[in-house]
């Protein structure tokens, strides 16, 4: 098996899946429960969210654990639109968001609130004058993804984050889902960070909501009194224990991951220039994700033929009924034809040159097959 | 005149062009809106043949399918598509 798909999902690092079976065995105590194993268990969690905001530098942050992204990303825009609509109801947005974000967005346009959508660049970079004119006294929001996760295109966040400093009222999220474990990250400036553990080679299951302590949210899960206010439910204390450890691999030996995936990609750029009409759609991305188009073939047969060879890789659903044109990659490229036969490449510092080289033997086997 | 608009809770073009059809169709009180959600009224819009991509609008002039609007289309463009469309009347 050849897995090119670390964007999708991670396997599990060893370190964390042993944390979590020793955490089940020791700590199996409901922290909810006043007595000594559920106090344990209550220690064990507030120890994992002081490592969290240890590595994020996050100290002015609630760690709200939820099922994952899309938890977390509806709790931040739900969450807070729903608790501060007598401030306002607009909301700006990228166009580069995942469904859960999107999905949100259109959810609250159906129950009356405005939601803006900037425009991008030449450079997949949301439009800044646009941003800096869209802002209202009634803008309450804006959410914008720091690295998309289809082409890597990764915003210039110093800058926005400059313009919306202007705008006290305005809260900053982010669905960081595809940048934190994959790139340094500064967190000042965001009032609400999203985060997943299965990207960071940690468990299914479990994410957060990072909650800058200022900031009012509605819950989205009520529950009886709980590790958090804004999440009811029985914490999963060994699966928060878990994103943790992830975390902290995930940064561990940081730099030297991060050459080995840098020249990873370089070195599969220059194998995929022998193709012929193979053509890369975005080119400034994080080393983490390649996206090309295989021209003389659409994405869903070569992500089929591949899959045969068991070689993973992603083809993308963006804003399509078919699995097979990649909205994003139309908006980047202006091109139908780019957008209907790209393939999502994404790297780790698991991946070996060697494997690189047997997915390029591959493509060509299946051009050529169907040519 | 009838346009048939089939949109999806996942679909950020959908969500980019509210704003511009609440600006648009506000000068159009001819034109009879139906909404159909791509995912729930699956039954519904299969007679339409809906393409890979989302927002489609499928345009009617005395129940006669005239043009479909496909996608994102900018305030003018639209303005411009359904100017056209008027003055084929």
């Amino acid at each position: 098996m050849i897995y090119l798909d670390y964007s999708a999902t991670t396997p599990p690092d060893s370190r964390v899946l042993e944390a979590y079976q020793i955490f089940n065995q020791e700590y199996f105590g409901n922290p909810n429960s006043n007595h000594e194993l559920g106090i344990l268990a209550k220690h064990q969690i507030e120890k994992a969210s002081k490592e969290i905001k240890e590595i994020l530098r996050a100290e002015n942050y609630e760690v709200i654990y939820t099922s994952g992204a899309t938890e977390a990303n509806n709790l931040a825009l739900k969450g807070y639109a729903l608790a501060n609509q007598d401030k306002g109801k607009h909301i700006i947005t990228s166009p580069y968001e995942h469904s859960s974000v999107t999905t949100v967005l259109n959810y609250l346009a159906k129950n009356g609130y405005e939601i803006d959508v900037l425009d991008t660049n030449k450079q997949g970079l949301v439009d800044l004058n646009e941003l800096r004119n869209l802002l209202r006294s009634d803008t309450i929001l804006v959410s914008i993804a720091m690295v998309n996760s289809e082409l890597g295109i990764v915003q210039d966040f110093e800058t926005i984050k400059e313009i919306l400093s202007e705008h006290e009222h305005v809260v900053f999220h982010s669905d960081m889902t595809q940048a934190i474990g994959k790139l340094a990250i500064d967190l000042k400036g965001l009032d609400l960070v999203t985060l997943s553990a299965h990207k960071i080679y940690g468990l299914k299951g479990i994410g957060a909501l990072l909650r800058k302590t200022s900031i009012n949210l509605e819950p989205v899960i009520h529950g009886g009194k709980s590790n958090s206010f804004f999440r009811g439910g029985t914490p999963p204390a060994p699966l928060m224990n878990s994103l943790a450890v992830a975390l902290r691999f995930a940064y561990k030996d940081f730099n030297k991951k991060i050459e080995h995936i840098k020249g990873l990609n370089e070195y599969l750029r220059d194998r995929l220039a022998e193709i012929k009409h193979c053509v890369i759609n975005y080119k400034d991305g994080i080393p983490q994700i390649l996206n090309v188009s295989f021209l003389d073939l659409a994405a869903e047969h070569m992500h089929h033929e591949l899959s045969k060879r068991k070689i993973y890789v992603s083809t993308q659903t963006a804003c399509n009924s078919e699995n097979s044109f990649s909205h994003t990659v139309k908006r980047v490229t202006n091109s139908n034809e780019r957008a209907s036969t790209s393939i999502r490449i994404s790297l780790s510092h698991l991946t070996k040159k060697q494997e690189i080289d047997e997915f390029i033997d591959a493509c060509k086997e299946i051009l050529n097959e169907n040519r | 005149m009838k346009i048939v608009r089939v949109t999806a809770m996942w679909c950020m073009s959908c969500l980019a062009m509210k704003k511009v059809w609440k600006q648009v169709f506000a000068e159009y009180s001819d034109i009879e809106i139906i909404d159909y959600d791509f995912d729930m009224d699956t039954q519904a819009i299969e007679q339409y043949n809906i393409g890979k991509i989302l927002p489609e609008l499928i345009v009617f002039k005395d129940n006669i399918e005239v043009k479909r609007i496909v996608g994102e289309k900018s305030k003018t463009n639209l303005f411009q598509i359904l100017e056209e469309l008027h003055e084929t009347n």
